[in-house]
């Protein structure tokens, strides 16, 4: 079984090689199915490790062996296979494939199509390192490849200005939040010698780790979370997320469902036994201010997506809110309610842009609400589609959303974060309220663009289908999920839907979309009254908070300076002074004794060497 | 043995010392050879008799054939020959050179090398034959020897490529 | 005679060869010195071969000799060459090193 997750794991490195390095290949039709067809490898492999892997298996090589006779470490690339793993390869899988064929459809007539499956295959392996790592170094050097290969993806179209600005701003961010990753994982080696997860758990559950070891270990926890953040987008470092909505719609929808946004819920899940909620230690610090952050997250990014007109930045701030409501779901403790909506929103979320990627490719790449409209008769496939996704994230019952952020609502409830609960409650009225204002924007009233919209071909539909029954369906397996997650670890309390919570969400969901109705399809100009009574807010949410301009001033201002001071350092006293100090010194030293010994004569020469040898055998006299 | 030994070592320094204070090219070399024929004697007196023959041959023999040719060859006009005077020593040099004496002397001491006899190892040592030193040159010594047989080649290749009039 | 008396006869050809070398302006005789120089270092090899008590100094003499020989004739033909460009076999007027 191991070795076939490792195959699975290569496959698609091997195929991003081979694409990559030849060019002739890279060009023909070759490319796109051999990347379609390791990436459909891993859900077939998916399927067959979900039923006949029962008891969680480990397999690991010395990538290098850096032992001292003291200690030192090995690095080692592993791979693990418990229920996590395979459900998380089960998304990334499904996701990924459904993904991969739309993109057939949606580049078609792209002249460097290979380049882009080469690069999605890359992504595709640096996802699936995360899912299968055992040890926190594999995981971070995956995680680092998550990095490089989104900043390739976004920045695909690297005509664009915007989009390889884009790309950098994705890498920037992430780096900064892998630093406080890095820093958490070099603390936890310290606290107990190991990197791999499970010598890691041993040790945290054996409980030595109390008085300050528990508090560093709460901290390292914390700064892991941080590296979560980053990849997943948490206040305070979303700001690259809306902004990789640059990058091809495929890639958006790759990166927002299954893949990268994803990592860093997985990987908080897989060490979650830091975190504090296994084994009856509670240092749970570190999760509350997860939950916390998740929270803030949540009802800031539904705020922000009342105001985008993009439709892929909507779908990019629901992303956020809802990633925020996974981190809630991790910080009240749940964590396979986390990854049972992780699983869920994977679907609906991949749907929904998928869906927006059509509307966008039938209407000639125009992806600004404003000039569309009306496609319901135009596009019917992908409205239909699209208000299934709709409803499985708004949570109506009884489609996949619903059942998943009930469950969070529960679990909030249970571990009575009672201020979460109403804000992520609010936030769910908040959520209808933009996907219907989305909604009714895109596909109702009149078409307001200028080029004829058509319809998607059957390549991309066919993709939208299968990901739209994923997610009208894919609710009714909570229990299983949750029980299926039970069995790895086997200490989480299984939650049941609470009626009257589920009947309170839907009342708020109701209520956002009639206001949804009611401002933006009966009476649109009442939304500009709204907004024009509320000049402030509106402008805040426009300013999307103003954490950008925020981000920016530290850089010009405080940076800046900084930089200057350093440029000025480096050039007045370290070139102008040592480096160029050196030169001097040793050209002027190299001047004098040439022209003081060199003189082209023999026998000078070898009076030196006479000199040298007389020297030599005088020494050894002496001694 | 050491009255040879003697013989041959005061003959040789003799000779050396002639050499290179001859003014004339061709007794200089005349004198070389007889430093060589002298060394080949100790040679004999060490049981090397094939380095002995060796070094008769192709030091006295060979080299100083091509030493004398070289030095007609060039046939140096009288004004250039009378513009090298004799040796011109420097107390400097000589001074050294009496140091680094002393000093080899010395350290000879020190390393107790007065206290063993040539042929201390008795029967041990195999007598320098020319069987004796083929068996060990071609069976330990294989890799050297060939490598040394392309550094003549190299040396002959290059000897004529520098002397060439005219490089075309 | 012992092997120190050999190395002091070979240290000694060798000093001379190094006042040679010194003290000569005639490129000639400065190789010739040169050779004197090479065969006693040698002659010491020998000594000491024969102290260790098996061949492998003599053969390392073989291969000095067979150097030596190489050495030579390009040596003299650096001299020929010399002579042809230079007119001169005056080591204090050939100084194209200082370039």
């Amino acid at each position: 079984m191991t070795d076939l997750a490792w195959i699975c794991l290569f496959a698609p490195l091997v195929a991003a090689v081979w694409i990559g390095v030849s060019p002739r290949f890279r060009a023909g039709a070759g490319a796109p199915r051999l990347a379609i067809a390791t990436v459909l490898f891993a859900f077939v492999c998916s399927l067959i490790f979900l039923f006949s892997v029962h008891e969680p298996l480990q397999s690991s090589i010395a990538w290098m062996d850096l032992r001292t006779p003291g200690g030192g470490i090995v690095i080692e690339l592993g791979v693990i296979l418990d229920q996590l793993s395979i459900l998380m390869l089960l998304v990334v899988g499904a996701v990924g494939s459904a993904i991969f064929i739309f993109a057939l459809g949606y580049m078609k007539g792209d002249p460097s199509v290979g380049r882009f499956y080469a690069k999605f295959a890359l992504f595709v392996f640096s996802m699936l390192g995360i899912v299968f790592a055992n040890n926190f170094l594999m995981i971070f050097i995956f995680w680092e490849l998550v990095g490089v290969s989104s900043y390739l993806l976004i920045g695909y179209y690297w005509q664009k200005p915007s989009a390889v600005e884009a790309g950098k701003k994705a890498f920037l961010v992430n780096r900064v939040a892998d630093f406080g990753f890095l820093i958490g994982i070099l603390m936890i080696w310290q606290l107990t010698g190991s990197f791999r997860f499970d010598d890691i758990q041993q040790a945290v559950e054996a409980g030595a780790l109390t008085g300050t070891s528990g508090w560093t270990l709460g901290l390292a926890a914390f700064l892991i979370f941080i590296g979560a953040a980053g990849k997943s987008a948490q206040f305070p470092f979303h700001v690259w997320l809306p902004d990789a909505m640059e990058g091809p719609t495929p890639v958006s929808a790759l990166m927002h469902a299954a893949t990268m946004v994803a990592a860093g819920v997985y990987m908080v899940a897989r060490t979650f036994f830091c975190f504090g909620w296994t084994g009856g230690v509670s240092w749970g610090d570190a999760a509350e201010v997860m939950a916390l952050f998740g929270g803030l997250t949540a009802f800031l990014a539904a705020t922000m997506a009342l105001v985008q007109n993009d439709i892929k930045k909507v779908l990019a701030y629901s992303t956020l809110s809802q990633l925020g409501y996974m981190v809630m779901a991790l910080g009240a403790g749940a964590y396979a309610v986390s990854m049972f909506h992780l699983t869920t929103h994977a679907f609906f979320k991949a749907l929904l842009f998928l869906c927006a990627g059509s509307v966008i490719y039938g209407c000639h790449h125009e992806q600004d609400m404003r000039r569309l409209g009306g496609l319901r008769k135009k596009m019917p496939v992908t409205f239909w589609t699209f208000t299934v996704g709709m409803f499985a994230l708004t949570g109506i019952f009884p489609f996949a959303g619903f059942w998943s952020k009930d469950l969070i609502l529960d679990a909030l409830h249970e571990r009575e974060f009672h201020g979460l609960f109403l804000l992520s409650t609010l936030t769910a009225g908040l959520t209808a309220l933009y996907m219907a204002r989305a909604w009714f924007m895109t596909f109702f009233g009149k078409y307001r663009g200028r080029a004829e919209p058509h319809e998607s071909p059957r390549v991309m539909t066919g993709p939208l289908v299968f990901l739209a029954i994923c997610s009208a369906s894919a609710g009714f397996f909570y229990g299983g999920a949750q029980g299926y997650l039970s069995r790895w670890q086997g200490m989480v309390s299984e939650l049941d839907i609470n009626v009257s919570i589920a009947i309170v969400s839907s009342f708020v969901v109701l209520i956002g979309y009639a206001a949804g109705w009611y401002f933006f399809f009966r009476k649109p100009e009442k939304a500009e009254t709204v907004a024009r009574r509320f000049p402030a807010l509106h402008r805040l949410l426009l300013h999307k908070y103003y954490i950008d301009d925020f981000y920016l001033w530290v850089v010009r201002s405080v940076q800046q300076t900084i930089a200057v001071f350093c440029r000025l350092f480096e050039e007045r006293v370290i070139v102008d002074g040592m480096v160029g100090g050196t030169v001097r010194a040793a050209r002027r030293a190299g001047d004098g004794l040439r022209k003081r010994f060199q003189t082209g004569r023999i026998t000078q020469y070898a009076y030196v060497f006479l000199a040298g040898i007389t020297l030599l055998v005088i020494v050894m006299v002496v001694l | 043995m050491t009255a040879f030994f003697w013989l041959f070592a005061v003959l040789a320094v003799a000779a050396a010392m002639l050499a290179i204070t001859r003014r004339n090219g061709v007794a200089a070399a005349l004198w070389v050879a007889l430093v060589f024929v002298c060394i080949a004697a100790q040679f004999v007196l060490m049981r090397a008799y094939f380095l002995a023959a060796v070094e008769v041959l192709v030091y006295a023999g060979a080299i100083m054939v091509l030493f004398l040719f070289v030095i007609m060859l060039l046939n140096l006009d009288e004004k250039e020959a009378a513009r090298l005077e004799g040796p011109r020593l420097h107390a400097a040099g000589v001074v050294l050179a009496a140091l680094f004496l002393t000093g080899l002397v010395f350290t000879v001491r020190e390393a107790g090398l007065f206290e063993v006899p040539i042929g201390s190892q008795g029967s041990m040592l195999p007598a320098g034959e020319t069987g004796n030193v083929a068996r060990d040159l071609f069976l330990e010594f294989l890799l050297p020897f060939e490598i040394a047989s392309f550094l003549l080649l190299a040396a002959i290749v290059g000897a004529v490529l520098i002397t060439k009039r005219r490089l075309t | 005679m012992t092997v120190g008396h050999v190395v002091v006869l070979a240290g000694t050809l060798f000093t001379i060869g190094m006042l040679g070398v010194l003290s000569r302006r005639n490129i000639l005789i400065v190789l010739l010195s040169l050779e004197l120089m090479l065969n006693s270092a040698a002659l010491a090899f020998c000594a000491f071969g024969d102290m260790a008590g098996n061949l492998d100094g003599q053969i390392m003499v073989f291969f000095v000799i067979v150097v030596a020989a190489a050495e030579v004739a390009i040596g003299l033909a650096i001299v020929i060459a010399l002579f042809r460009l230079r007119v001169t076999v005056d080591t204090d007027r050939v100084d194209l090193l200082k370039q």
